[in-house]
């Protein structure tokens, strides 16, 4: 039996085929702004990365932000649920999970088997998500990896007073102007970010097998942060960002078989 | 007897100077790259300028959300105290003020007599500040005074489905490369309904009464206090110079306090 997820982001698009419980390929492309072009083309690259046909797959299951536009997805799944199917693919024993995405911010309770148990999530407010860093990265002109190593070099602690990121650039650059360097103004703003995430972590309750996914796992700085704030070491997949259409494809092979 | 009221807002700063409760001078002083002057500087030159040294102005006090930062305050005072004295001056009608600032939206409930009877503000989101429409000025590369009229021409209104503005910039962002493009009058138009019922709804937890007056430069933008009557279901008054109402409400306390 052969199944594929499909994850459509806000910023990403991913894709998992899977063979029984085994990963055959993966693949990540950025969303373009048609959804349904974006899903042909990460499908395409997956199934290409596999060596198979879209006749070989006997299951796809569609999910995240654009989940009901992809057009050969036999079913579609919220994301939360793929999340925690995602995760417990590689991570049975987690029971709450943090997924920092391109524009929302979920806190995930799940049981042994990857069922959601209750959930919590931030997708109206850009401070406390992936888009909050990309925009610091924009205003330091620096890639969003090094975002996040840059802040591991700070040796001062920054308190930042403004949530919002709009008002967060703004007092950035007045620090900037002070002369505070870069890695210390990083670091304040990864805490700022990291408080947000523990207030909603905080309202699923934290337990201590702790895991993140999404694409800001991949983020060093962020990680260190929430590990020293929850004082926890996070389980986290070798790729994060492909979590939820590794979800979507487990879900898939629950149904072709 | 001359006094002085000084608002530090964050982008820029408003002295209001009082003669015998006559209005001698007000100005507005934007803080920019090139105007980093600190406020000792500025406030001796305003000074200057209409004649008068720092030793003629007897009492100065200081208001808005930067006030500790103005050592030569004799007292400072908070905006929302400043928003009553000077809206009931001006308008003794008024029950309530809206003041909508670059990062703070300040709403005051005010007595009969012009107490203070109760405020809510907004300083942690730009979405409901004032920071909103010039992320749109930079956005739309439209003048101020563009941004002001473009609405009222508007056939109809974007309804945008985020909140934050940062997700708000890639709404309008799609909007304008749509084919055909979306009419730029009605992408305005949204903005302003979006904004007004964020600022309207900080105004409800202190409670809409009239005559409600509008400050802070937005008060200016036409286009936006039509939408913003029409979503508070009141008419605004406007005060002939908003930005420096609270300057204004400053120097009259600092008026009140050199006569006792």
């Amino acid at each position: 039996m052969i199944a594929a997820g499909i994850d459509i982001g806000s910023r990403g698009a991913k894709a998992v085929i899977i063979s029984e419980k085994k990963i055959l390929s993966q693949a990540i492309c950025d969303t373009g702004p048609e959804s349904a072009k974006t899903a042909l083309k990460v499908m395409n690259e997956v199934m290409e990365r596999a060596s198979i046909s879209i006749k070989d797959i006997d299951y796809i299951v569609s999910t995240g932000y654009g989940r009901i536009v992809v057009p050969f997805a036999n079913k579609n799944i919220s994301e939360i649920s793929c999340h925690a199917k995602g995760i417990n693919y590689y991570f049975p024993q987690a029971r709450t999970i943090l997924d920092m995405g391109g524009q929302d911010c979920k806190a995930i309770r799940c049981d042994e088997n990857g069922k959601v148990t209750s959930f919590v999530m931030n997708d109206k407010c850009a401070g406390g998500t992936g888009r909050f860093i990309e925009l610091m990265g924009d205003l330091f002109k620096i890639s969003l990896e090094e975002v996040g190593e840059l802040s591991l070099q700070s040796k001062n602690n920054i308190q930042f007073s403004n949530i919002c990121a709009i008002y967060a650039k703004v007092e950035a650059l007045s620090l900037l102007k002070r002369g505070i360097n870069k890695e210390d103004i990083l670091a304040g703003l990864h805490d700022a970010i990291g408080s947000r995430c523990i207030s909603l972590l905080r309202r699923v309750s934290i337990e201590k097998e702790f895991a993140i996914s999404g694409g800001i796992a991949k983020n060093i700085g962020m990680v260190t942060k929430l590990e020293e704030r929850l004082n926890l070491k996070a389980l986290i997949a070798p790729d994060p960002q492909i979590i939820g259409a590794l979800g979507a494809a487990s879900f898939a092979m629950n149904h072709a078989s | 007897m001359i006094v002085a009221g000084i608002d530090i807002g964050s982008t820029a700063s408003k002295i209001v100077i009082l003669d015998d409760g006559k209005i001698l001078h007000q100005s507005i002083i934007n803080e920019n790259e090139d105007n980093t002057d600190l406020p000792d500087i500025v406030f001796d030159r305003e000074v200057k300028n209409i004649g008068l040294s720092r030793g003629d102005v007897k009492y100065i006090i200081a208001t808005g959300i930067s006030r500790e930062s103005l050592s030569f305050a004799d007292r400072k005072k908070s905006t929302s105290l400043c928003l009553a004295r000077g809206a009931h001056h001006l308008f003794p009608s008024a029950r309530l003020v809206i003041d909508i600032g670059a990062e703070t939206s300040t709403v005051v409930g005010i007595g009969d007599k012009g107490e203070l009877r109760d405020s809510a503000v907004n300083d942690k989101c730009a979405a409901g500040a004032g920071s909103f429409l010039l992320l749109l000025v930079k956005l739309l590369q439209m003048p101020l005074e563009r941004l002001s009229e473009i609405s009222l021409e508007a056939k109809g209104r974007i309804e945008f489905t985020n909140t934050c503005v940062v997700f708000i910039e890639q709404e309008i962002i799609s909007q304008i490369h749509r084919d055909p493009p979306t009419p730029m009058s009605n992408i305005v138009a949204g903005i302003y309904e979006s904004l007004a019922t964020r600022i309207a709804g900080l105004a409800k937890k202190v409670g809409i009464k009239e005559d409600v007056v509008i400050c802070g430069g937005v008060a200016r933008n036409r286009g936006f206090v039509k939408v913003f009557e029409k979503v508070m279901g009141v008419k605004l008054i406007i005060p002939e110079s908003p930005e420096t109402l609270p300057a204004l409400g400053a120097a009259l306390i600092a008026q009140r306090e050199i006569s006792k």
